[in-house]
């Protein structure tokens, strides 16, 4: 309750153009935008950037901002946004520059470059997440890497639950697929 | 939530129908022993050192493209310059600022001139309109 008063009052401040105000928020949710980004994108290069644009676009729109929900939901809706609009745009790049098959194919199925034996699980699960949808793995990411309930990954992505729910299970029964091995230790 | 509801969603990639007609929802255990897999093998999320720093130079960039942007969809001033023009060129660089203003193609014209005839009848460098154009025009005319 403290950290949302004081958000509140941050925001009042940063739309006053109070730069150390909107410093303090971006430190204070850095976190949790990183989360959103590196759990849909990876350690990409790009993670970056994408974290930046997401505090850029909420300085555009503070005065949008009316704390219907948190700051922190509020951010992480942004991140989400901007997060899927990097990786449908790199998609896009990659399908019209990929030629020969074999690139094509790496390009579609990530997997197909990860070795079972060689590498760790963080590559062979960061590999699998990458096989799902951009709408999957946006609600693995919300629903079980940040563990938000199933109502707030809904708020956030702004689809029914019910939707939440079916996504989630898809993209579990694929994960499952995917990790072959790695799942069934983990889950015993 | 019910079928009518997600029937009005309108994100475009997926269809919501067809997801809760087909899909069983998800069991919580087998999430949660998702949810702890991924959470145990992924590294914890973190930018890079300096993130604050970089966002806040990013946010000054982003702020100056705007303004710059906003400058550049303003009209921009036409310059006419008459320096060590003999009279009767200046007489044509004013009759040209003339026809620019009154064809409304910019809203401010600059004269300037080598011996400051025009420009001190006018204007200085300042935003100037058809009235003091005409009128210094007369003056250094005469």
């Amino acid at each position: 309750m403290i950290d949302a008063e004081h958000d509140t009052a941050l925001v009042a401040r940063a739309r006053l153009g109070d730069d150390d105000a909107f410093r303090i928020l971006v430190e204070r949710h850095q976190d949790a935008v990183a989360r959103t980004v590196t759990g849909m994108l990876g350690s990409r290069d790009d993670a970056d950037d994408v974290g930046q644009q997401t505090f850029i676009r909420f300085h555009a729109a503070l005065d949008a901002f009316r704390g219907e929900s948190s700051l922190r939901t509020y951010l992480v809706r942004i991140a989400m946004s901007c997060a899927l609009n990097a990786l449908r745009s790199t998609r896009r790049r990659e399908l019209r520059f990929v030629r020969d098959d074999a690139a094509l194919e790496q390009a579609v199925d990530p997997l197909a470059n990860a070795s079972p034996v060689d590498d760790g699980p963080a590559v062979r699960i960061r590999a699998a997440l990458d096989t799902l949808t951009p709408d999957h793995r946006a609600v693995v990411v919300l629903r079980l890497l940040d563990e938000r309930s199933t109502r707030e990954t809904a708020e956030i992505l702004q689809v029914p639950e019910g939707t939440v729910l079916s996504r989630l299970s898809r993209a579990v029964q694929q994960l499952r697929v995917s990790l072959g091995p790695v799942w069934e230790e983990f889950s015993e | 939530m019910t079928t009518d509801d997600m029937t009005t969603d309108d994100t475009p990639t997926d269809d919501h129908r067809n997801d809760d007609a087909t899909a069983p929802d998800a069991d919580e255990a087998a999430l949660q022993r998702a949810g702890a897999l991924l959470r145990g093998a992924l590294p914890p999320a973190a930018f890079r050192a300096g993130f604050a720093d970089r966002t806040m130079a990013a946010l000054a960039a982003s702020r100056a493209a705007t303004a710059m942007q906003a400058a550049a969809s303003e009209p921009a001033p036409a310059v006419l310059r008459a320096t060590a023009m003999q009279h009767h060129f200046r007489v044509v660089a004013a009759a040209a600022a003339v026809l620019i203003v009154a064809l409304g193609v910019h809203n401010t014209v600059i004269v300037r001139s080598g011996d400051a005839s025009i420009v001190e009848a006018a204007i200085g460098l300042q935003p100037v309109s058809v009235q003091t154009v005409l009128s210094s025009t007369t003056d250094s005319y005469q």
